[in-house]
Order: structure tokens, then sequence, then C-alpha cells
């Protein structure tokens, strides 16, 4: 009896296994793909965390055990880079998503003009980035960026503010990040405004809310999950951000811009054509990781905070 | 049965292209230029530069045309990553034949048997030839001869004529106490106009203080990158006294505003329009600049040295090689791919125009007497080589970059925190020195690095 079960079960596989062949060979490319562009770079950079190596045609990588996590933990200048992350995150994401939600509120019905200014907000996330942080040093460089004329020719400054000075150069990364993701959040909350059940809001306005009651009560609730994920995005991503720093600032002056994933990529690759290297992979690994996990930390503390956001509908 | 041929056809496609999507495009150019030349032998040489790529394509189509060895010469560029490139090629064994000289690459590779010595090939009239450009320790190691410079490069102060008259300054200045105090009168006369006295590309504190703080050092009492020779350490306490006339420098009282964002592109662009009174740069490049990308009256501007504190001439200034090539030795075609480089490359004609054509500053002395130079540089005395320059000795990290491992930011990022930050100079400078020398240290104990110490070193006669 036991031996019959046994059989039926594999002869239950292996019929399972023929069904789904079609499906999982579907998957191999993309499977493929994962393990070696994700995967594999993962355990790569795990690896080297305990490793001196310089790189292709230096000597052979030296194990070093936890010299180089000692190393992150006492590096001033990497902490420093953290704290400017959080400014810089933190900065971008108060201001964007409530910005890309207003937009979205405004260009949510569907309408011609709406449908054109929808594509102007959008214009800017499919730029390059490279080409944007360019395009903001010509419009905030101290000596004839046309932000410094115009808010002199106005009368709201006398002389001309240093934009990619020590003093505001983060604030204008802020403003470039903005201008460069707010029409991406704004994408998403359109969709997420459509999602709202037409009769709910129907009630609201049968029961007599106001316009802005029925945004307070009934679709920003209604839009609890959907955020959740929106700001998950935005968190995530500001901890990534290092083109428009690496074309604007380099991460200066005296490094008050420098990101901790620029950090970690300059012990890899010179930050831009003019600038030098020596490369430490060991150590540029190490920084990867402990930022990975203050990422991944501040991620895990956001999905814990916002549990409500899910409950709400 | 048919649905799931046809699915696994499919997929096999998917698989297939996303595979040969990983593929390397180099290795098909490779090959196409196999093709297309038939039973040629194609000799591939690489190179990182763009500026004088135009002028070395024309000698390649020309020597493609002529040569008489059956050879097809494929000259690409590679401007972006060069460095990772070459790294990636070795691992794989795709090295070019030919190679333009790039200091890390060299270095990297040249006790790994990977460049080709040019002795092996050399006659006695081309050894004779480029006999003053042979440098033991540095292009020459243990009797071998890896690559031949022909141009270099060094610092120098360029500055706007005009701006200078109009404020009554006569002459450049030589010391950096006069710089400053020259600086300070131009942005306090002109700044209305929007003119100020210096600027430079602060943007990459690398890239601006290896063309003026570096070498200023290197004159004012011979250390190099923070190197002593003498000593066989690194040093950094003699940098107080420039780094104080630096800030002084950037401060807004002398400096264009936003040096700490700008790139020097931008900061050439002011300098052509007349909104910058001097700064510092490579001589090489200049004549160029302002010639072709960002026109400006030759007689409006020159070059001077770099002011140094004193003034005095305590060493000489090092001379940076800008145009030279290595032959990959373990090419199957080592041989004729030093023929091809010969052919090409070392010949009196292509020497003469590259260095009229102001592509770079040659250091050969013949070159130098035959050739006729265009306004930009010919009425410039300084923007060719002088008594003030030489080449120096390697430091032990430009000997092997590797061997001189330093934890927490390299100095040209510390003395950044000097002159914009509030870093402390002497503590800051003396842990510099310490981070150093900890680095040098270890390197030598890992047997990366190896001591350099060179008694009775004469910083005027390196």
């Amino acid at each position: 009896m036991k031996k019959e079960k046994t059989k039926m079960s594999v002869g239950y596989r292996k019929k399972m296994i023929k069904r789904n062949l079609e499906s999982y060979s579907f998957l191999l490319p993309n499977l493929l793909l994962f393990l070696l562009c994700s995967i594999y770079p993962v355990i790569w950079t795990l690896k080297y965390v305990f490793y001196q190596y310089g790189g292709i045609g230096t000597a052979a990588p030296k194990w070093v055990g936890l010299d180089n996590l000692i190393r992150v933990f006492h590096d001033e200048v990497y902490w420093q880079s953290v704290a400017n992350t959080f400014v810089y995150g933190f900065g971008k994401v108060l201001i964007i998503i409530p910005l890309a939600f207003f937009l979205a509120l405004l260009l949510n019905k569907q309408t011609k003009f709406n449908g054109i200014a929808q594509s102007m907000v959008f214009l800017p996330t499919i730029m390059s980035s490279a080409v944007m942080g360019l395009v903001f040093y010509l419009l905030f460089n101290a000596y004839n960026g046309e932000i410094n004329q115009y808010l002199m020719s106005i009368g709201i400054i006398d002389t001309p503010v240093n934009w990619l000075g020590k003093d505001h150069a983060m604030k204008t990364l802020i403003i470039t990040a903005i201008w460069g993701g707010v029409g991406n959040y704004m994408v998403y909350f359109i969709a997420g405004l459509q999602q709202v059940a037409q009769d709910a809001l129907e009630s609201a306005r049968i029961d007599g809310a106001n316009k802005i009651q029925t945004l307070w009560y009934v679709t920003i609730p209604m839009m609890g999950p959907i955020l959740k994920i929106i700001l998950m995005l935005s968190i995530t991503s500001a901890f990534n951000d290092i083109t428009n720093v690496m074309v604007l600032t380099e991460g200066g002056p005296n490094n008050s811009t420098m990101v901790m994933a620029l950090y970690g990529y300059k012990y890899f690759f010179p930050v831009s054509a003019s600038s030098s290297v020596i490369p430490q992979y060991g150590y540029g690994a190490a920084v990867s990781v402990v930022s990975a996990a203050i990422a991944g930390i501040v991620t895990i503390i956001y999905l814990r905070l916002s549990k409500k956001l899910d409950d709400i509908y | 049965m048919k649905k799931k041929l046809v699915s696994l056809l499919l997929i096999s496609a998917m698989t297939m292209t996303m595979l040969a999507g990983c593929g390397g495009s180099d290795q098909k150019e490779t090959k196409e230029g196999n093709d297309a030349s038939g039973d040629k032998t194609v000799i591939t040489i690489w190179t990182k530069d763009r500026h004088d790529a135009n002028y070395i394509q024309e000698k390649v189509d020309v020597y493609n045309e002529t040569n008489t060895d059956n050879v097809q010469v494929e000259y690409q560029l590679y401007t972006d990553n060069f460095d990772q490139a070459v790294d990636l090629a070795v691992q794989s064994g795709e090295l070019p034949d030919i190679l333009t000289l790039n200091d890390q690459v060299y270095n990297k590779y040249v006790n790994q048997g990977q460049w080709l010595d040019l002795y092996e090939y050399m006659d006695n009239d081309m050894k004779e030839y480029f006999k003053d450009e042979v440098y033991e320790g540095i292009n020459e190691i243990d009797g071998k001869l890896y690559y031949i410079p022909t141009c270099g490069t060094t610092g120098r102060l360029i500055y706007n004529k005009e701006i200078f008259e109009k404020v009554g300054i006569d002459a450049p200045p030589t010391t950096m106490k006069e710089m400053v105090e020259d600086a300070k009168l131009i942005t306090s006369e002109l700044s209305g106009e929007g003119i100020y006295g210096y600027a430079q590309h602060m943007k990459s504190a690398s890239s601006a203080l290896e063309r003026t703080l570096d070498m200023q050092m290197e004159r004012e009492n011979g250390i190099k990158k923070g190197y002593d020779f003498t000593k066989g350490e690194y040093d950094f306490s003699t940098y107080s006294e420039v780094l104080g006339y630096w800030k002084e420098l950037l401060s807004e009282e002398c400096a264009f505003p936003g040096c700490e964002a700008l790139d020097i592109d931008p900061l050439r662009t002011q300098f052509a329009n007349g909104k910058i009174g001097m700064y510092m740069s490579w001589t090489h490049s200049e004549p160029g600049v302002y010639k072709d990308q960002f026109p400006m009256d030759s007689d409006k501007w020159d070059a001077a040295p770099i002011p140094t504190v004193s003034g005095e001439e305590k060493g000489k200034q090092n001379i940076k090689f800008t145009s030279a090539y290595l032959v990959n030795a373990k090419s199957e075609n080592a041989e004729l791919a030093f023929k091809v480089y010969k052919d090409i490359f070392t010949t009196e004609d292509f020497l003469t125009g590259y260095y009229e054509n102001g592509y770079g500053v040659s250091i050969i002395p013949t070159i130098q007497e035959k050739a006729q130079l265009n306004e930009e540089i010919a009425n410039k005395e300084w923007l060719q080589m002088q008594d003030i320059d030489g080449v120096l000795p390697l430091t032990p990290q430009e000997k092997n970059e590797q061997a001189v491992i330093v934890e927490g930011e390299d100095y040209y990022k510390t003395f950044e925190s000097i002159y914009y930050g509030d870093a402390e100079m002497e503590s800051t400078l003396a842990d510099l020195t310490e981070r150093y020398n900890k680095a040098y240290q270890q390197g030598i104990e890992d047997g990366i690095g190896t001591e350099v110490k060179i008694a009775g070193y004469d910083p005027l006669n390196p």
C-alpha cells in the first residue's frame, strides 16, 4: 500500500513537472538574468567585504577579516555621508510626495489640457539625470545662473547666491531631485486616484461632504495601500540617488553633499572623468553592505509604521 | 505538441538572444576588422585621447594605404573608463597590440611582462634619436625600455593681460603673497563688471590641485605629492604655508563666485569671456582650447610660472608625459606592432606635425628646433618646457597605487577640508602624514610596495 502511494506521488510529481515545464522554461531567461545580474553581484560584494583587493591586475585579494567593517564604523566621512543621505532623502520625500499628490489631484480629470500638462510634468522623468544635472548647473551656478538673475531682477536677492556652495548645495540637489521625480510619482497617484471606488465618493457627496472632506475622509484613506508603496519607492530611491550628485557637485564642497551610495561608488570608479581613484574593492564592498543594511533598516521601520495604511480600506 | 515545439523554439530564441546580448561588442568589432581586411594582418591601437584622434586617424589612414607589410591598422577610441577596459582586456587576453600610455595602467602591469621591451627591436639610430627620453626607474626599468615619451606637460599660471593692465599690474605674480594681492585688487576693482581675480575648478580637488599645488610644492622644497625622497617618507607638514594662501585665494575677496562647483571647461569659457584674471592649468591643453574650443584673441592672454610661497627655485617642477605608446608584449604580432608603432608614431613628420598643431608640447630637442609653431604657442615662452621643469622620480604611490592604500580621505580631499572647511591646519596635516606613512609601511610589509629613498637627492637635479 505504502509502495503504491509512493509510486502514485512520484507519477503525479512527474506529471506536474511535465505540465509546468513550459511555464518554467519561459521563466528561464529572466531567472538566468536575475541570478547573473542580481544574486551574483550581491554574493560577490559580500565576499569582498572580508578582503583587501584593488581589482583586476593587482595583487591577489588578501583576507583581512572584519577590518573593512571596523574601518567603516570609524570613518567620519562615511557617517557624514549617511547623515547627508537622510537630509537628502527626507528633504526630497517630504516635498515630492505632497507635491506629486497635489498635481495628481489637479490633473486627474481626463481633459486635453490635463493630458498635455501631465506629459510636461512627466517629461523630466525620462530625461537623462546627467543632462538634467548639467541643465541645473547652468540654472544655479553662482556667476551667471538664470535663477540668480531672475531673483535679482524681481528684487528677492541683492547679490548672487552661491547655490552650489557649501551652505546651499544640498538644497539645490533636493530641488533637482524633486523636479526630476515629481512626474513619476504624480503618475502613480493618478493611477491610485482612478482606483478609488466612485460609489464611495458618490455616497460622501450625497451625505453632504464637501470636496475637502471627501478628499480627507474618503479619497486619501482609500489610497492607503498605494500611498504605502509610493512612499516606500521614494524612500528607497532617495538612498540610491547618485547621478544628480555626481554631475552637480561630485559630493562637494568638502563632502557637504556626499551621500552614502556615492561614497561607496568612489572606491570602485572615478566620480568624474577628471577625478582620480585608487580602487579599494574590499572597503567599497564594506561601505556598500553597511549602506544597504541602513537602507534595509529604514525600510523595515517604515513598513512597520505604515502597517495602518493597509488596514484603512 | 506543435504548440509545445513552438514554445520551446521561442524559449531557445529568447535565451540565445539574451546570452548574445551579454557578449562583448569589442570582440565583434575585431572580427569584422579581420574580415574587412582580407588577408592583411590587423594591428589594433587603443587610445583614450580625443583631442588628437583626428590627426592620428589621418596618419593611420595614410599608413594603411601605403604600407608594404600587408598590415591594416585599426585605431580605436576609448574615452570612458579606459583603465577598466584595459583591465578586462588583460584578463581575457584581448589587449590590443598598441595602446596609449596611461600611468596607472603602465605601472600596474609593468612587472607582469605585459609591455614590450622596445630595446629588443630598436636599431641604433632610433636609440640615439631618443636617448634623452630615457628615464631610469620611469620608462626604463632594469635595462628595459617600455615607452618613449615624446610630449610633456606641466602647470603654469594663465593670465589675462588686459585685466592685469586695467588694474595696473605690470607683471604676473611670482609669489603666493603677490598672487593673493593681485587677485584681491582685480576683484575689488572689477567685480562690479563681473570680473574676478582668480578662479580654479575646485569641483574635483584632485584635478585642480594636481596641476597647481603639487607643482608649487615641487618647486618650493622638492616634495612630490607629499613624498620626501631624501627622508624616504611622506611629510605634509611643509604644506601649511601654501595652504594658508590657498584659503585666501579661494575666499570671496579673491575668487570667482562658485569655484567650489566649477569644472575646467566652464572656467575656460569665463576666462575667454574676460571674466577671470588668472588661473592655473596645463601647458599642453590651453593653446588648443583658446584657438578652437573657446576662441580668444591670443594677444589677450599669456602664461607664467606658477607662483610659489618663497618665489625661489628649490626644486624642479614635474613634467607629465602626454604622448607615448605601449606595445603589448603578449601580442601574437608584437614585432609587427613595434614596426607599426615606429613607422607611425616616431617619425619626424608625425612628431613635428603633432607639436606644430598644438596637440602636445614636444620634449624632443630636435623637434623643438624644427617645428614652426603657431602664434598661440610661439609667442608664449612659458608654454614650452623651461629650466624650472624636469622629470621627477616616482613616489611609492605612483610606482604602485595599491602599495599605499590610505585609510580616510586622500590628501587632495583633506586639503579641501582645510581651505573650505574648519579643519585645524597643523593637526590635520600631522594626521595626513601619519596615515600616508602607515599605509606606505603596510604596503612594504605586505610585499606590494618597495622603499623609495634616494640618497643625496637634489630636487634641482632630480
